[in-house]
């Protein structure tokens, strides 16, 4: 394992791009690590280095998204259009808010409702249009969403509102106090509901660990190491011929259970957090 | 000559060149001359001595390889034992009697490899301390454009006659090589004395066999195999053959 870039405390302490280092290994420590711990007895003995870092990073994908919880939080400010693209590194979304002045967060519902379709323009005559090279022409969609309509948002709000446990016919799910979006993942865009207009915008959203990291820089938390190196053994043995069949179970097993071991270290479920969760279950309507 | 006889002749012969530290090149000559001349066979010139010289002693480091290899496999059998017993250690420091270390230049675009070279090591080549991985070039196209793209941390080479092809292209100095060298060409050097070629070790040409004394039974067995053929003797084919054949036998056990 690497030694930490500091050689006494001041030097971390005094540097903040460090902290937290410790808490990481780095995709080169585990190559060398793998590569050091297999002899000419393994199965793997053979392998490239190249397959090894190519599987080291697949690996550190497949953990990034439902093991090793690491959740990037960006802060953007909604234009008029209602339209946020993508982040650059975007893969998929945990949680998408608004801001108030006191910083609290105040989540948005996904509304499936909203037109996403893609648009060819036509004539007059309802024939699509092309351009000079032959290739169709396309146009916006239509915004039938009603809370792109303020008149419409003002009556959603109103029913929201008035709403009480009594009205037995109102269909919850459809009803957004926060305000609603729609990811579109074709044009890599995130489309808001009016409500939200001016609002301060917070993402929540999910990376594969890899986007423009150079590979000095593609680390994994030390609690999900050892599920990687399993995830290197398992794809390297998968589909060797001359391993065994149940060596290629045990690995798969093996992957498996560390994979478990990981993600009960990352998100263990503690006392604490049980009471903090109980103590709102009373609350009928969350925010 | 009796085989067995021939045997015990030439373990005593090889105790007496660890003593007294006689040139091995001069004794396996000396020794040659004499079985081959025995029954008047033939004779052997220094000419013909030094290219068989040269030829026994690449064979024999050219079974280092497969010796290191079939030893090795008898150590993850369990099959091997510590110290001195150890034989795929001992076979790894007759190979690394001709390891090297060298600075590659870089010859825009690419690092030219040592002269002397023989065979690179496995994960031999390195930049300032990153191993940089060897791959086959029909594999080097894929993993350009692939997740494992070669980078400054997973750098990889690809040998194209005497020269490296480093990717990333960003790599040009601090790459060193560790590497076996060529073994240097045994040679008995002589002055002629009234027609008699007179053994000259002081030559600045001299240059004796690079193996290890314990070797020196077969380099005999391995020129007297090849001087055999050469003379069409069948009778030292075969002497030379059976001696093979039982040794390795003996090493398999």
């Amino acid at each position: 394992m690497a030694l930490p870039n500091f050689t006494n405390l001041d030097d971390y302490y005094n540097d903040v791009s460090q902290f937290g280092d410790y808490q990481y290994s780095t995709l080169e420590e585990i190559v060398n690590n793998f590569m050091f711990e297999q002899d000419d007895d393994s199965y793997v003995s053979h392998s490239d280095r190249a397959r090894v870092a190519l599987f080291g990073k697949k690996g550190v994908r497949e953990l990034y998204y439902d093991v090793v919880n690491e959740i990037i939080s960006l802060e953007l400010d909604l234009d008029p259009s209602l339209i946020i693209a993508l982040p650059h590194d975007y893969i998929n979304y945990v949680r998408i808010s608004w801001v108030d002045q006191r910083g609290k967060k105040h989540p948005l519902a996904i509304d499936k409702s909203f037109n996403l379709a893609q648009s060819y323009l036509q004539d007059a005559d309802f024939a699509f249009l092309y351009d000079a090279n032959g290739d169709i022409l396309k146009g916006s969609h239509v915004q039938n969403s009603v809370e792109n309509n303020p008149i419409l948002a003002h009556e959603e709000n109103e029913l929201f509102n008035n709403y009480t446990a009594m009205d037995f016919n109102v269909d919850k799910s459809k009803i957004f106090k926060n305000g609603s979006f729609i990811i579109d993942k074709t044009q890599g865009v995130i489309q808001f509901s009016s409500i939200v207009t001016g609002k301060t915008i917070v993402l929540d959203y999910l990376s594969d660990g890899l986007f423009q990291r150079a590979d000095t820089d593609i680390r994994i938390h030390k609690f999900a190491e050892e599920s990687l190196y399993a995830y290197i053994y398992l794809n390297l043995v998968k589909r060797k011929r001359s391993v065994p069949e149940r060596e290629k179970m045990r690995a798969e097993k093996d992957w498996y259970n560390q994979r478990r071991l990981a993600k009960k270290r990352i998100s263990p479920i503690t006392y604490d957090n049980v009471r903090q969760t109980l103590q709102g279950s009373t609350k009928w309507i969350k925010d | 000559m009796n085989s067995s006889l021939l045997g015990a002749f030439l373990f005593l012969v090889s105790l007496v060149n660890k003593k007294t530290n006689i040139k091995m090149i001069n004794t396996v000559y000396d020794l040659l001359k004499t079985i081959l001349n025995k029954e008047l066979r033939g004779n052997v010139t220094p000419i013909e001595y030094n290219l068989i010289a040269k030829e026994a002693q690449e064979d024999i480091i050219r079974g280092y390889f497969e010796d290191e290899a079939r030893d090795k496999y008898k150590e993850t059998r369990g099959l091997s034992s510590k110290g001195y017993a150890n034989l795929a250690l001992n076979q790894r420091q007759r190979i690394d009697k001709f390891s090297k270390k060298a600075t590659l230049t870089f010859n825009t675009p690419n690092f030219t490899l040592p002269d002397d070279l023989y065979f690179i090591k496995d994960f031999g080549v390195d930049y300032n301390g990153t191993v940089v991985e060897e791959m086959e070039g029909q594999n080097v196209a894929f993993l350009g454009k692939s997740l494992a793209s070669p980078s400054i941390t997973f750098p990889i080479y690809e040998q194209e006659g005497n020269v490296l092809k480093i990717s990333p292209p960003t790599i040009v100095s601090g790459v060193t090589c560790r590497y076996l060298r060529k073994p240097l060409d045994p040679k008995w050097t002589y002055t002629v004395v009234g027609g008699v070629e007179l053994y000259n070790p002081d030559a600045d040409d001299f240059q004796d066999f690079e193996l290890h004394t314990s070797e020196f039974s077969n380099i005999v067995m391995k020129m007297l195999s090849l001087f055999g053929v050469n003379i069409r003797e069948k009778e030292i084919v075969d002497y030379a053959q059976i001696a093979k054949d039982k040794r390795d036998a003996k090493e398999e056990n």
